[in-house]
């Protein structure tokens, strides 16, 4: 069973992100980073946070970004439901570098009154969103 | 005699009435068209969940978990979602309705009432009802969140075995002028639900699935949040519905009192030429006198 195309549906509760035919797609498992090329095998996981990649074409990919939620594969069918998931245009930049240097300044403070799992959950979800926007990390 | 001047500022205070009707139907309509949106943006998720849950059912014979507990029928807990606001015609008047008809039929049960809304919360808060929860103004913007705070205690309750079944009551939304009541089961999640819609897609091989972390584990995740989605989705749906009966409520009235007016200016008219005809027999019965 050879195919050369997925077809991948990515979608929240919310909204309907993509919808369409792609060649790969590599997305946050919940225990890991999975690829997924065409002629997978069935596979069920829970999502965990960080960036969805999936290549439209040779060398073109659309980012998004997600947290939490399920994959299921089956047949040439990827689909994720995402509890959240933004497209990377739809990003908002400078909230992302703010709440990063907020979660830095927290974490980095050793205040015994700073929630730390929540500062570094809170700085993981901001870089991973720079992530999704294809920037460069220090 | 109607006096003349009454007759007018009549008119004027029903043309007053019904530009205000007039906006509301138009702000309804907009409102509408944004919850329906919302409505179709969320079907695909929906589907797919619910055929996610069907895949791993049908691989599955002793599909079991703590959320689908069959436990009887004695203590229920009933889920009412209402509007926030009147002036929708009978859209509240009719839910209202509904739950009682569903409590009657229930004579052994033990019912238990979680409100949203707050047309629904008034009224049987009013009555002193046994009341769980309610939500009151909550409904102007519905998300997941708000969806996640209404499921979370619902399935806790459920799983403390404090109640065997939770119902649902809400309007379905079907077309900005029909609108149709639900009840639905909402825990245990039947396992009978899972086979129902399958016939439209084609038969998958039953092929088993890799599962990345332990069934139990994802199915610990993918229950509670398919009730939550489906909270959420009956609140889209109420919201939608609510203000297509408003719209369709305010298109009447917009109507009604169009006609009132057309009414009242014939009367007018009427009472006006009764007092110029009075006032000429005056001067003629007057110049006939001299």
């Amino acid at each position: 069973m050879a195919q050369s195309m997925l077809n991948f549906e990515l979608m929240t509760p919310e909204k309907n992100l993509y919808s369409g035919a792609v060649s790969a797609v590599y997305f946050p498992g919940l225990d890991g980073q999975l690829g997924v090329l065409p002629g997978h095998a069935p596979l069920v996981t829970k999502l965990g946070m960080g960036v969805i990649r999936c290549e439209v074409a040779l060398g073109r990919e659309i980012r998004f970004f997600c947290v939490g939620g399920f994959c299921e594969i089956i047949g040439s069918d990827i689909r994720i439901l995402a509890n959240i998931a933004e497209a990377s245009d739809e990003i908002d930049e400078e909230r992302a570098r703010q709440a990063m240097e907020r979660a830095q300044k927290r974490i980095f403070s050793y205040s015994p009154d700073v929630d730390y799992n929540r500062a570094v959950l809170s700085l993981q979800r901001s870089l991973e969103r720079m992530q999704a926007l294809g920037k460069r990390l220090r | 005699m109607a006096n003349l001047i009454d007759i007018r500022r009549r008119i004027r205070s029903v043309q007053n009435t019904r530009q205000i009707t007039r906006a509301m139907k138009f702000v309804s309509a907009a409102k509408l068209k944004k919850a329906q949106n919302r409505i179709f943006a969320s079907r695909p998720y929906t589907r797919r969940m619910f055929q996610l849950i069907n895949h791993l059912a049908v691989r599955q014979e002793d599909l079991s978990h703590p959320l689908m507990e069959e436990r009887g029928h004695e203590r229920i807990l009933l889920v009412l979602i209402t509007g926030d606001k009147g002036l929708c015609g009978s859209f509240n008047a009719n839910l209202i309705r509904r739950a009682q008809e569903f409590m009657e039929e229930q004579p052994e049960a033990q019912v238990v009432l979680d409100l949203i809304g707050k047309k629904g919360y008034d009224h049987f808060h009013k009555r002193h009802y046994e009341i769980f929860a309610h939500y009151v103004n909550q409904l102007s913007e519905v998300n997941l969140q708000l969806a996640e705070e209404i499921a979370r205690p619902l399935m806790d309750k459920f799983l403390n075995g404090e109640v065997d079944r939770i119902f649902i009551i809400y309007n379905e939304f079907k077309s900005a002028m029909q609108q149709n009541i639900t009840v639905e089961q909402l825990l245990p999640i039947a396992e009978v639900e899972f086979e129902a819609e399958t016939d439209q897609e084609p038969p998958v091989p039953a092929v088993e699935f890799i599962y990345e972390q332990p069934r139990e584990e994802i199915f610990e995740d993918l229950f509670p949040r398919h009730v939550i989605v489906q909270i959420f989705h009956a609140l889209l749906e109420s919201v939608a519905s609510e203000y297509g009966a408003r719209m369709a409520a305010m298109d009447l009235a917009t109507k009604n009192a169009g006609e009132m007016i057309n009414r009242l200016v014939l009367f007018r008219n009427r009472v006006r030429q009764a007092a110029i005809t009075n006032e000429i027999i005056e001067i003629v019965s007057g110049a006939n006198a001299l």
